[in-house]
């Protein structure tokens, strides 16, 4: 891997610090703000209803919203969040140009040989949803940039990301470890064959060989950007995953071919529609008795008021298109009307993330 | 067209404007720490190569003409920055007499 040079590692290594200050010690201080609000008591037990349509979302998160902002640490944890949300790019992009000519000089060194194991499809159609969309402030969205992979994997990724403390990600929670806490959500240890629905770069799939080193593993996704990344590091490391791209609602699997489906932190990149309709699709590709085990922020049901509306404010605040929408939705309801059984939902960690919803296919 | 990446037009803080100067102050923390990790950095590989010693760096006391020199730049700078304000008028001959510093 290559490294950067002082100037952009000392630049994102600030960002971090500063995300990490402002998720904790400002966050905390806002926390105890919110509690402190005569209405906080009110809205807690409004929380306690459960699900409710969006549009009654809507008004409570703004009424929480108001309450939540009264608090000057919560404005400055927003004004920051914000701030490194778009410096990471501003500050990464040019580190990693330093580093174009070494980059290339890597991948066409370590280009993988055997190519058979991505498949791309120039002609699939990509939603209108989807398209141009430039997730997380990316410039270019996740097909924008040559240098992504590096950009995350030298850049933002170790200096910042890997502190936590930003959208439903705690401050100091380690999203590889988060991974592993999912994947063994599984009931069974004996799958054959496993797919991940928008695998990305395969950050999922490269922990779940850890755990299933005998399985077959195949990812899916919509960007060949991010399926290229994942096939050149599985090839490097030997993981043996096979990569298409495809569409999660049509995917390009006979029914009843795989034993365990994963879907890690993909619904909230879509609307509520199209996870009920991937969700179907991940039925029919299952083998009878087959789990599915997805993970993504929270429900605005399931956190406090306060978490309700910083989860929000992903949707405007940090290209999320999606975000809220998803989180007003009900994975289980949806899992239970594809024909899942044993259908459960829990949080693994704090402020209800890494949520799981698991399910298994009656055998 | 506007884009996804584009600052949103809200302010965070009730203010555009104080927006823009803790921006501004925050560009000048990540500047600021760039600097003081460079020449930590700096100082690191000076001691490596034995060219400096990090501890007399701290103990060093400057004395005359160099004592001087610091105390004209330090000067000069806070004038330029705490006087900004309160500048009305520039004129040649306040100008010149920033000739010596730097
Ligand atoms: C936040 S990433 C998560 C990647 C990966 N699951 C992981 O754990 O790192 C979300 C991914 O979902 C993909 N995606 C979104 N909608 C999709 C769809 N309809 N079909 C396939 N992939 C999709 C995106 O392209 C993106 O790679």
């Amino acid at each position: 891997m290559i490294t950067l040079k002082q100037r952009g590692r000392a630049g994102l290594q600030f960002l971090g610090s500063l995300q990490q200050f402002s998720s904790s010690e400002l966050r905390d201080q806002a926390e105890a703000d919110y509690a402190a609000q005569p209405e906080a008591p009110a809205l807690a037990a409004e929380w306690q209803a459960g699900d409710v349509r969006p549009h009654v979302w809507r008004e409570r998160l703004e009424r929480a919203r108001d309450v939540v902002e009264r608090s000057k640490a919560y404005r400055y944890n927003r004004f920051y969040q914000r701030f490194v949300a778009e410096q990471n790019f501003v500050r990464a992009i040019p580190a990693v140009e330093q580093r174009r000519k070494e980059w290339e000089a890597l991948v066409e060194a370590k280009k993988p040989k055997d190519e058979s194991r991505l498949k791309l499809d120039p002609q699939l159609p990509i939603p209108r949803w989807y398209e141009g969309v430039e997730w997380h402030l990316e410039p270019g969205g996740w097909d924008g940039y040559d240098l992504a992979m590096p950009m995350f994997m030298a850049g933002i990724g170790p200096h910042v990301f890997a502190l936590g403390g930003y959208a439903a990600v705690d401050v100091n929670c380690d999203i590889r470890s988060q991974r592993k806490n999912v994947l063994s959500q599984f009931r069974r240890r004996d799958f054959r064959r496993i797919y991940e629905a928008g695998c990305g770069g395969a950050t999922t799939l490269a922990v779940a060989r850890q755990l299933f080193p005998q399985a077959e593993l195949v990812g899916g996704d919509l960007s060949p950007a991010l399926l290229k990344n994942g096939h050149f590091v599985s090839e490097m490391m030997n993981l043996g995953i096979t990569f298409r791209q495809e569409d999660a609602t049509q995917v390009a699997e006979a029914d009843g071919s795989v034993d365990a489906v994963i879907s890690y932190a993909v619904h909230h990149e879509m609307p509520p529609a199209v996870s009920a309709a991937m969700i179907r699709e991940m039925f029919r590709i299952l083998a009878p008795g087959g789990e599915m085990v997805i993970s993504d922020p929270p429900p605005f049901r399931a956190v406090s008021p306060m978490q309700a509306v910083i989860l929000d404010w992903d949707t405007d605040n940090r290209a999320e298109p999606f975000f809220s929408a998803a989180a007003m939705a009900n994975l289980a309801q949806m899992m239970r009307d594809a024909g899942f059984v044993d259908v459960e939902e829990y949080a693994l960690e704090k402020r209800g993330y890494p949520w799981v919803t698991r399910g298994r296919k009656p055998a | 067209m506007s884009r996804t990446v584009d600052r949103p037009e809200r302010s965070y803080l009730g203010q555009q404007e104080l927006d823009d100067v803790v921006r501004m102050n925050t560009e000048l923390m990540a500047e600021l720490w760039i600097l003081r990790d460079r020449v930590t950095v700096l100082e690191h590989l000076l001691e490596q190569k034995q060219l400096i010693d990090r501890k007399a760096l701290s103990e060093f006391v400057p004395e005359g003409e160099l004592a001087k020199e610091l105390e004209r730049e330090r000067n000069a700078l806070v004038a330029k920055v705490a006087g900004a304000p309160h500048q009305k008028h520039y004129d040649h001959a306040s100008l010149a007499k920033q000739a010596d510093v730097g």
